[in-house]
């Protein structure tokens, strides 16, 4: 047995990928296989540059350590095989905000799932508006 | 685990091994760096051997998927010890970081 005693971290014996090989699983029974288990903090990074490939959203740095994180920023809820992921992101301005929360969205539930095998349920987006507004900058 | 090999050789293997898959970032010793196989005057990170079973402990490039990796991880370290091998992904690295070479 794996000895993964970190409450946030996925375990599963049978692969939980949705994809083409489901039900097509040969060798030994999951239970002789071994477990995988993936972390929250794997999760977590790969919900955050899945986030990035979304062309408006942006980067930005963090600032007064821990008080104010930088974004994109992912919190994942683990439960069982599954996941609830919450996440800050930062468009520039101007920026069709729910248009971008949409895409992301819907990108960290295709993708992220795909990429991590962990089946993601729900996506709460939260859109900032980031950087100087270039008229005021000038 | 096989007798007539020592656990130190066979950790070796099994880390050259489960490195030389694609989509394998690196080992990683865990969340204290306690995952590894201790030997002495030095130590194999990321790979613990006990009798029966193998645990991996490894860090995913960016865009590898972890289902094909980790079966992937699985079936090289199969063909280097018996028993069960657990997996376990630490992380994931981000994108255009350079891949190590064992």
């Amino acid at each position: 047995m794996v000895d993964v005693n970190d409450a946030t971290a996925v375990r599963t014996t049978d692969r939980p990928a949705r994809g083409a090989d489901e039900g097509a699983s040969q060798g030994p029974e999951p239970e002789g296989r071994g477990h995988l288990s993936v972390r929250a903090h794997a999760l977590q990074h790969i919900v955050e540059t899945v986030a990035l490939e979304v062309p408006q959203v942006r980067r930005t740095e963090g600032a007064l350590a821990g008080v104010r994180s930088g974004t994109p920023r992912a919190h994942v809820h683990v439960r069982g095989t599954t996941a609830r992921v919450s996440l800050d992101v930062s468009v520039a301005w101007p920026a069709p905000v729910s248009d971008v929360a949409a895409q992301v969205r819907s990108r960290v539930l295709d993708r992220a799932s795909e990429l991590s095998g962990v089946r993601i349920t729900s996506v709460d987006v939260t859109v900032s508006v980031s950087g100087i507004d270039e008229r005021r900058a000038s | 685990m096989s007798s007539d090999v020592s656990p130190g050789v066979l950790a070796d293997r099994v880390a050259q091994a489960v490195l030389a898959v694609p989509g394998v970032h690196d080992l990683h010793g865990g969340v204290l760096g306690e995952v590894a196989t201790y030997l002495p005057g030095r130590r194999v990170t990321g790979v613990r051997l006990r009798d029966g079973d193998t645990q991996v402990h490894l860090v995913l490039a960016w865009g590898a998927a972890v289902s094909t990796t980790t079966d992937a991880v699985r079936t090289a370290v199969a063909a280097i010890v018996p028993g069960t091998v657990h997996v376990a992904v630490e992380d994931i690295a981000a994108p255009g970081q350079p891949v190590v070479t064992p």
